[in-house]
């Protein structure tokens, strides 16, 4: 049983040479040249302007992971699409059905206010119209 | 190629489904009362509890999917487990969560969602769709234990439950990984066949041992108990009686069906680590009880414990530890919840009274209380006529059955350890003069039901266990 495993440790050894082979020859051949503009993470695209370690907004996030539940979608339809003719008009119901609950999850999050780009919480909100009815 | 789908199987699952799609469909619409979604939870979970009774008194057996999802007797009565908590923990969230409409809607739908993980986990026929059910449920406890965000314990509580179930998550994954090098499969039935005595490899050792950490991290048995006081202490209080019943339960499910179904022939490995864990866990637990002043800190410690007592009907490894382990759970799932409630109950104008020194001179103020809370406590300490005698009654006889004699008489010492602290609380209560006087609010109505229908179950299953003993054994795998 364990011999099976073999294999994937052949490869392992063999991915692990190839590295550290490729890297010592090339740092064997290549020219010692060492100027300011080496140093720069893209040597030859645009210049960097400042730390990378800058704060995100959170919002990458959620729209991110909204985006994965409907890319998760797209990628359950394609091998629904090569039965779903052979499989007839269940196929075609149990589809609806996963879309169906799936655009529900679109609408709650909609209705929640995590489609806008900027969204304030609702303690914010309510401080801002208080503000607005002291200024009326 | 046709696929044939017994709805009638899946019943119980759908229904929770259905009713988390309407949850989620209300919680959209501001104008809607949120109070309804509570509601609509237990109805949902009751129609659910229903039909799992009917399908386990009509004996019910079948799979689906590819054999990945097993329904049978056991899986109907974990169901029937995780059902009772969900209604029981719903009934205490309706008053606890207040008239704040934004706090309502996630809550229970993600109360539903770990449901559904549950049930998938205690009919999961093949490892990977327990492991699904196994992160259904995690993530969704995940969030509930962070519910109060404004309030920096329940953050921390979420936070170090992520961290450390992750942790946990990725050892369980990991040891399905050796288990299918070693035996092939992940299908339970399939490793079962695949698996002689002849054929074991270390591999197989190895991701069984990373199975055994997986699980006790996510039903907290010593070593691997660290995150549940600070979790309970942290949560709301609700959510620290949600986690310590149903997906335990859900974890000594899944347990069982893979220990006992897949890896039998290991037996004279695993027995005896588990005996070993059993020990540790409830000497560990009974012990730091003692220690602790925060009364969600002493369930925590009591939690613990009585996974170690479960884990002795599981040493046992025979029909009789199984039916008294599945037996056991339902019980403990009824009182936990029962006595997380009462800690709910006992409110005061300026928050819940946490530390155990605050409950002095409540039995006589507040009779009512002090008598869930004494009757609760006495269960989980085993007296009888509760529920908690009977449970662990059972226990005991199947490991003396299975001849483990010496780990009943430490299972016994740590009983009377326990009620040291479970009676310190009614003595408490009782017998203690307040240092201050503390102005209490008036008890809601809905948490009062919960634990009256907490009482009745504790007191029904104690005083004629013979109505449900017969159903348990049935249910054995």
């Amino acid at each position: 049983m364990l011999f099976n495993f073999a294999n994937v440790l052949i490869f392992l050894a063999v991915g692990c040479l190839f590295v550290v082979l490729n890297l010592t020859i090339s740092r064997l051949l290549h020219t010692k040249l060492f100027s300011g503009e080496k140093y720069i993470p893209y040597e030859c695209g645009e210049d960097p302007i400042g730390d990378t370690r800058i704060k995100f907004n959170t919002r990458f996030y959620v729209i991110a992971l909204i985006f994965l539940i409907f890319d998760v979608e797209a990628v359950f339809l394609f091998p629904w699409a090569v039965v779903s003719r052979s499989m007839g008009l269940l196929a075609f119901l149990e589809m609806l059905v996963f879309i169906a609950i799936l655009l529900v999850g679109l609408a709650y999050v909609w209705a929640k206010g995590d489609l806008e780009w900027i969204r304030s919480t609702q303690l914010e909100v309510q401080a801002v119209q208080r503000e607005e009815s002291y200024d009326n | 190629m046709p696929i044939e789908i017994n709805w009638q199987l899946l019943m119980p699952e759908l229904v929770i489904a259905l009713t988390l799609i309407i949850v989620l469909i209300f919680d959209m619409f501001d104008s809607i009362s949120k109070t309804i979604l509570g509601w609509l939870t237990i109805v949902g979970a009751g129609i659910a509890l229903w039909v799992s009774i009917q399908m386990q008194q009509a004996g019910t057996v079948g799979t689906q999917f590819n054999d990945m999802f097993k329904v049978d007797s056991f899986s109907l009565f974990f169901n029937i487990i995780f059902l009772i908590s969900t209604i029981l923990v719903a009934l205490i969230s309706l008053s606890y969560l207040g008239k704040d409409d934004r706090k309502q809607g996630p809550y229970y739908l993600l109360i539903l969602l770990a449901t559904l993980g549950m049930m998938l986990m205690a009919a999961g026929n093949e490892l990977i769709v327990v492991f699904l059910g196994l992160e259904l449920m995690s993530l969704s406890l995940y969030v509930l234990a962070g519910y109060f965000r404004d309030n920096p314990v329940s953050s921390e509580a979420g936070m170090k439950y992520l961290l450390l179930g992750a942790f946990a998550s990725a050892f369980f994954l990991y040891g399905i990984a050796l288990i299918y090098g070693g035996a092939g499969t992940t299908s339970i039935p399939g490793i079962a066949s695949n698996l002689t005595a002849e054929s074991q490899s270390p591999l197989l050792l190895g991701g069984m041992f990373l199975l055994i950490v997986g699980f006790g991290f996510k039903v907290a048995i010593v070593p691997f108990h660290q995150w549940a006081p600070d979790v309970y202490e942290g949560a709301p209080t609700t959510i620290a009686a949600f986690i310590s019943a149903g997906p335990k339960a859900a974890g000594f499910a899944a347990f069982l069906r893979i220990f006992m179904e897949a890896l039998p022939a290991m037996q004279s490995q695993w027995g005896d680590v588990i005996i070993l864990l059993a020990m540790l866990t409830m000497t560990v637990g009974n012990v730091i009880a003692i220690a602790q002043t925060n009364i969600k800190r002493m369930l925590a410690y009591s939690s613990i414990a009585h996974a170690g007592y479960v884990l002795i009907g599981l040493a046992a490894a025979n029909n009789e530890g199984i039916s008294s382990v599945m037996l056991y759970l339902l019980v403990y799932c009824v009182m936990n919840i029962g006595a997380f409630g009462a800690v709910i109950l006992a409110k005061t104008t300026d928050g819940e009274c946490l530390t155990i020194s605050d409950y002095a001179g409540l039995g006589f103020r507040k009779p009512l209380l002090g008598l869930f809370m004494t009757l609760m406590l006495l269960s989980l300490a085993g007296f009888p006529p509760t529920a908690g005698f009977v449970g662990k009654f059972y226990i005991f006889k199947s490991a003396v059955q299975a001849g483990h004699t010496w780990l009943v008489i430490i299972g016994a010492i740590n009983t009377a350890i326990s009620a040291f602290y479970y009676l310190r609380v009614v003595v408490t209560m009782y017998m203690r003069e307040p240092e201050e006087e503390l102005e209490f609010s008036p008890y809601p109505s809905t948490l009062v039901v919960g634990l009256i229908l907490a009482v009745i179950g504790v007191l029904f299953i104690g005083i004629l266990p013979s109505l449900l003993l017969n159903s348990v054994q049935n249910s054995v795998l």
